[in-house]
């Protein structure tokens, strides 16, 4: 059972501490988007690293178009590698899609998490009344129209030539741009879990103390959005880096170190 | 030779083909037992056959029942159920003698106790065959419950 | 010579070049952009440096492609090649490009610049379209021949047993007719006599359904229209005698007047479903509804009956050749088959719902144009 998902979710553990942290990559891309984040917490923590199951390396055949419809699906394999992995008091750190994916988990499961670090987290892309989501309906249409299409700028899809050891960590030649490269059906399913879904109403029951860090600009998941998360988690705090897009960790992992660090540091003192 | 088989073994043969029919009553004829088999045409008069019934009222319980699946009213699977439920029929043996190969029909056969599930030869003289074959097994070789 | 070389200097090499350049901040700020690819978009080029961001120049779902593959990949592999986007330039432009992008270093302040060179590809992407269009044909066909090919194999397998099982009875019971000569008494041999020109007759008949299966595909009629009313008014003769016989009853409703169709072929499914909500009937008399209705481009159809009902797992199975429910009921299988093809020569499809002993309806729809 555990081998299965530990080959599923493509798991890798490091980090010589006790308390686990648990790294959720977002949409598109694989584990290695944590490559400049997980160095500064090796020493103090459990590093526990996977690729959502159609991402990366993990096992493409596990795919259940059913099942990962909604993010809901996604949420479901993150409980089952904590109990899988027997992991407690994790610190949750999602990017993106995956600061949902955490949210659900932790509603579910409260006694799986102790801290939740949302980074560029939506709980819902489209505008709503009394709500800014950042895009409009048409955008989504559009959206739609071109996952329907089957628009090539979304299945330039190349499969993943990996020469020579694959247990070792390249980036060399052969691995370019295969490192964002998904399935283009699975990629569309996934576009539709993530952009499609509306889960305001679950940011209400989190009970887990939580970090949101917010990018500024970012037209993915803009500032009123992480402001709107942040409200609506009861123990929150939110941190305004000053980085634009929607990957912090990799335009500037400094800061998003640092605002981890700070968070936790602080959170420690209170205990 | 047993006591028992040198009565006439009544045989109930459910089955809508007059072709079948016949050469079943052949077989049977063929056969080296006293045999009466007794053909009820459709599902309702097998059950009428059964619980001596309507034009049945006269009917001699059977020592053994064929029974093809795809009959008129009710269907073969139906009647096997309603043996295998009353206490008074369990105990004869039923055999399904179907043209039907398909899986969800033996399944369903199985489960609802049939006692074995025979699908018809195509060819005459393997039919023949097997129905001697079913006369000889249930007849002689087995002891049935009295 | 000499205006060669002014020509091909580096400045004119990379506005004019038939390529189109740009670069960005990393925040996605467009602070170079060459000439050709201004003229590509429609664009001034006050309009863009320092003003538009390059995701401004993007739809959604390539914003997103940028944001959550382009850049991660630039980032982690400072390069990427080959990426399939489209742009929006002004008004209604749309260019589809293929990029490559690199990043850059500024050596004084560590800062990372991103450069991309667009190759526009408009006739390329109308001939992937293309190439995608014929792939889908491709598919469709192979899906058809795929179809073909199971309903020969359901031939063969009814000439290979639904024809052997009449012939069983026909081969048997003249054997043993011969082989009892004069001892068998003549009215057991005239009854076994009937039986084997019974079977015969099954077989002409079973032949005469295959011919007609057969035959449907290929229509000798003209598509003409008619109106639903008249259509109604042809199965009402053909049934309602024998309906009002049984006790039971038969009803038409429509809201539409006109259909066009293969007349013949068409009123032939509305018969097969009939005649079978006649012959799957349950012990209480039959009462049979026959409704038209608009939808969406399409007529859609109903024959609901109170009859015996069809178990769920054979819905699918009742269209397909040589599939009778009920095999000795008069029926070979092929009705519904020959319902399903006509239907699908009209562009419809044709379904059921069904509950056990409750009834059953057949809908199917034909489409409109």
């Amino acid at each position: 059972m555990s081998e299965q998902i530990i080959n599923r979710n493509n798991i890798k553990i490091s980090g010589s501490g006790k308390q686990p942290m648990l790294f959720a990559h977002g949409y598109g891309c694989d584990q290695h988007m944590w490559r400049y984040i997980t160095p500064a917490f090796e020493k103090e923590f459990k590093l526990v690293l996977f690729d959502h199951v159609g991402s990366g390396k993990s096992d493409q055949t596990a795919y259940d178009f059913e099942k990962y419809k909604t993010v809901k699906g996604y949420a479901d394999d993150l409980i089952e590698i904590c109990d899988t992995l027997n992991l407690k008091e994790v610190i949750f750190v999602g990017h993106s899609v995956s600061s949902i994916i955490g949210v659900l988990a932790a509603v579910e499961r409260p006694d799986l998490f102790d801290k939740l670090i949302l980074i560029g987290p939506s709980p819902c892309y489209i505008n709503k009344t009394d709500y800014v989501g950042g895009f409009k309906q048409d955008d989504i249409d559009e959206l739609i129209a071109t996952l329907e299409s089957n628009y090539l700028g979304w299945s330039s899809y190349i499969t993943p030539v990996i020469i020579g050891n694959p247990e070792k960590e390249v980036y060399a030649e052969e691995l370019k741009n295969s490192f964002c490269s998904m399935n283009p059906d699975i990629a569309k399913q996934f576009a539709r879990a993530t952009f499609l879904g509306d889960n305001r109403e679950d940011l209400f029951k989190v009970t887990s103390s939580t970090l949101i860090i917010q990018c500024h600009p970012d037209v993915i998941a803009p500032v009123e959005v992480g402001m709107f998360v942040h409200k609506a988690i009861p123990q929150s705090e939110y941190v305004l880096l000053n980085s634009p897009g929607h990957c912090p960790h990799l335009t500037a992992p400094e800061q998003v170190i640092a605002s981890i660090e700070a968070y936790l540091k602080n959170k420690s003192f209170e205990n | 030779m047993k006591e028992e088989i040198l009565k006439t073994a009544q045989i109930l043969l459910v089955e809508d083909n007059e072709g079948d029919i016949l050469l079943t009553l052949e077989a049977f004829e063929e056969g080296k037992f006293k045999t009466k088999v007794s053909v009820a045409r459709n599902g309702r008069e097998a059950l009428d056959f059964l619980y001596k019934r309507a034009a049945f009222i006269d009917a001699q319980k059977p020592d053994l029942i064929l029974l093809d699946i795809n009959i008129p009213i009710f269907n073969g699977h139906e009647i096997l159920e309603e043996i295998k439920k009353e206490n008074t029929l369990k105990k004869i043996p039923v055999i399904i003698l179907s043209t039907s190969s398909n899986e969800k029909d033996i399944e369903r056969a199985y489960n609802n106790h049939c006692n074995s599930y025979i699908k018809k030869p195509l060819e005459m003289e393997e039919f023949i065959n097997a129905v001697l074959k079913i006369e000889e097994f249930w007849l002689q070789l087995t002891t049935l419950a009295k | 010579m000499k205006t060669k070389l002014i020509i091909e200097d580096a400045e004119d090499l990379y506005q004019n070049a038939p390529f189109g350049y740009l670069t960005v901040q990393s925040d996605g700020l467009i602070i170079n952009i060459n000439s050709t690819l201004l003229h590509w978009l429609g664009y001034e080029r006050q309009e863009i440096e320092f003003q538009k961001s390059f995701q401004d120049l993007l739809i959604m779902g390539d914003k997103i492609y940028y944001e959550t593959h382009i850049m991660p990949m630039l980032l982690v592999q400072n390069e990427i090649a080959e990426i399939n986007i489209q742009l929006k330039g002004k008004g209604l432009i749309r260019l589809p490009v293929l990029i490559n992008a690199k990043r850059i270093v500024d050596s004084t302040n560590q800062e990372s610049f991103f450069r991309f060179s667009l190759l526009d590809i408009t006739q390329r992407r109308k001939y992937e379209l293309e190439l995608m269009k014929a792939r889908k044909e491709a598919e469709t066909t192979v899906q058809q021949l795929k179809e073909i090919k199971q309903d020969l194999e359901q031939f063969a397998y009814v000439v290979a047993h639904d024809l052997k099982t009449p012939l069983r009875s026909i081969k048997g019971l003249l054997s043993i007719i011969k082989n009892k000569g004069d001892k068998m008494d003549n009215t057991k041999k005239q009854e076994y006599f009937n039986v084997v020109i019974n079977a015969a007759d099954d077989m002409y008949k079973l032949i005469d359904s295959l011919l007609e299966y057969a035959r449907t595909g290929s229509v000798q009629e003209e598509m003409q229209e008619v109106t639903v009313s008249g259509i109604f008014k042809t199965q009402l003769n053909f049934f309602e005698q024998e309906i009002k016989k049984l006790g039971g009853q038969i009803e038409t409703h429509s809201t539409i007047k006109y259909i066009t169709v293969y007349p013949v072929l068409f009123q032939q499914v509305l018969m097969n479903l009939i005649s079978n909500a006649i012959k799957y009937r349950s012990e209480t008399p039959p009462i049979i509804q026959v409704t038209c209705k608009d939808q969406k481009g399409y007529t859609l159809f109903s024959v609901t009956d109170n009859g015996m009902g069809i178990p769920t797992d054979r819905f699918e199975a009742v269209f397909k050749l040589f599939r009778s429910l009920n095999p000795n009921n008069d029926s070979n299988g092929i009705g519904l088959a020959i319902c399903k093809k006509i239907i699908e020569l009209h562009g419809g499809t044709i379904w059921l719902e069904s509950e056990i002993g409750k009834g059953t309806t057949f809908y199917f729809t034909i489409r409109k144009d």
